[in-house]
């Protein structure tokens, strides 16, 4: 179950603040790709597979044609929620790699929110379809309110406060002020300027938020044999898990497992396929949307339980370089960019290859888990050796 | 029915009618779809029944009580047409007679700071008359809580 793909090429389009950028989503996937092809020593006719997720511009099955990709052997989009299927593209790239459908595939997201819209808006009038039938005649338009609801109770149920939620936003802001790609780059974030910041969608405050961006980024994935004669170091898929537990996505908060989410389905999963524990894990990157759901993240994954998540993540344990789990080391879609949380994956390969500008030391294996409030959820977790 | 004004603004968006939720919105009751088949109660109402997949339902009246499961206080502006109604509450509500069912609503009586989870509530129904979409014009009942005592 593993060592059948691995990361060979990583890149990205430069990173802005929705409305900021000079490019279309598809000029900043075209610029990210090419990136990630050049890192791994390719050229765009090497590649022959093409994943994206919730790309609802309709551009990604063109996108070969203006690359130069020769032929296209393996093209998925899947669409289903958003963020949480962030891994779940690079499970389906390394799926498709060991099968043989496919050997080197890129894996991608662009986002342009300046143009397509930003997530962070509600629409007013009209009429609301599907799940939001039941959410949006009540002002629960978006995302933050969503995972507000879900954090309120998640706090409530296993006496978590305030701090626990700020440990997550300062460990990102601190880390992205040594990331020069990072938007939040120069913008350091104190507790007191957390706790002044004005509230969203309580118990989130702004800095409890991602931000919203305009972006690419990208991965070049190949076969783990064929991974080793390229120039870049190999980040090697140890496992990848991507699902959810029966019922899990019955809408509108109707879900058995309410308020948690997908993860504990998806952490056993990982666990079980690469034969470690969570506490062989030395850093990670968690995808957080929102603070509070990515503490939910971290207890249901297998961190820790839930009722130990406050002191799990108290007094500074996911910073950088002294905390027991550095978390987000580029800052993350808080304070570096919110590329869907692709650009976390990134991140989790730099940490491999030993070039993050917030390096663990002697990373064997490193974590990226997507999500979280929307399931299906997923994770992967890349290891230095085969 | 017990009636009370919409808590969001007059205009805010309404649900698009379908075959399954035509009851749920329409009524001035919490009626909830039940399964012919299993008699399994589900919200929000499906095209299959998530028990036994079946595709044929019937339509049940819950009391109208319940119960904050959780709650959030809005107070960023998603939508211009909320800037005079921040902050506001959104409340995940569970019904007394089917405490797996949970409504998203809103609590219309309860100060931000005096929302409390586990509080009891009440429903009541803001009538919309929901016209200029195309269809034959017809009446909404949008479910809003009130704090039971
Ligand atoms: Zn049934």
């Amino acid at each position: 179950m593993h060592g059948k793909a691995a990361v060979v090429g990583i890149g990205e389009s430069k990173y802005y603040k929705a409305g900021a950028s000079p490019h279309s989503a598809l000029q900043l996937a075209s610029i990210a790709i090419r990136n990630a092809i050049d890192d791994a020593g390719l050229v765009p006719a090497d590649i022959d597979g093409l994943v994206t997720f919730m790309d609802t511009t309709r551009q990604h099955a063109h996108l070969c044609s203006w690359l130069g990709f020769e032929t296209l052997n393996f093209a998925a989009n899947p669409m289903s929620g958003g963020g949480n299927l962030c891994m779940a593209a690079i499970n389906l790239a390394d799926a498709a790699i060991s099968a043989g459908y496919a050997r080197n595939v890129v894996v991608y997201r662009a986002i342009n929110q300046g143009r397509e819209g930003r997530y962070g808006r509600s629409r007013g009038a009209g009429f609301a379809i599907g799940e939001e039938a039941y959410r949006a005649p009540f002002g629960a338009g978006v995302p933050a309110i969503w995972n507000a609801l879900l954090t309120k109770r998640f706090m409530h149920d296993y006496g978590i406060s305030q701090n626990a939620l700020a440990e997550i936003a300062l460990a990102c802001y601190a880390h992205a002020q040594r990331n020069p790609r990072a938007v939040m780059h120069g913008r350091p974030l104190t507790r007191e300027a957390y706790d002044n910041s004005r509230w969203i969608s309580e118990p989130f405050h702004l800095f409890d938020c991602c931000q919203e961006s305009d972006g690419a980024c990208a991965l070049v994935l190949t076969g783990a044999e064929r991974a080793r004669d390229l120039r870049r170091r190999p980040a090697y898929i140890l496992a990848a898990a991507s699902g959810m537990d029966s019922k899990g996505a019955l809408w509108a908060f109707n879900d058995p497992d309410f308020p948690h989410r997908s993860y504990r389905k998806i952490g056993k999963q990982l666990w079980e396929r690469a034969g470690v524990e969570p506490s062989d894990i030395k850093v990670a990157q968690f995808y957080e949307n929102f603070t509070g759901t990515t503490l939910m993240a971290l207890a249901d994954i297998g961190f820790c339980a839930p009722h130990e998540v406050e002191g799990f993540v108290a007094e500074g344990a996911l910073r950088w370089p002294n905390g027991r789990l550095p978390l987000n080391t580029s800052g993350g879609n808080l304070a570096e960019a919110y590329i869907h949380g692709l650009q976390l994956a990134n991140e989790a390969v730099r940490q491999i290859r030993g070039d993050s500008t917030c390096q663990v030391d002697g990373v064997e294996l490193s974590l990226a888990v997507g999500g979280p409030a929307t399931p299906p959820g997923s994770a992967v977790l890349f290891s230095r050796n085969p | 029915m017990a009636r009370s004004e919409r808590y969001m603004p007059d205009q805010w968006i309404l649900p698009a009618l379908t075959p399954e939720n035509r009851a749920f919105f329409t009524s001035g009751e919490l009626r909830l779809q039940r399964c012919r088949a299993c008699g399994a109660v589900q919200h929000p109402p499906g095209e299959l029944c998530n028990v036994c997949q079946a595709l044929e339902f019937d339509y049940v009246a819950a009391r109208p009580e319940g119960v904050v499961e959780s709650f959030t206080i809005v107070h960023h502006v998603t939508n211009p047409m909320l800037e005079q109604r921040v902050p506001y509450n959104v409340a995940i509500i569970s019904l007394r007679d089917y405490p797996h069912v949970r409504i998203v609503g809103n609590v219309i009586d309860v100060a931000p700071g005096q929302m409390r989870i586990g509080m009891p509530v009440t429903c009541t129904w803001a009538e919309v008359r929901r016209e200029g979409d195309g269809a034959d014009p017809i009446t909404i009942y949008i479910p809003q809580w009130k704090h039971a005592d």
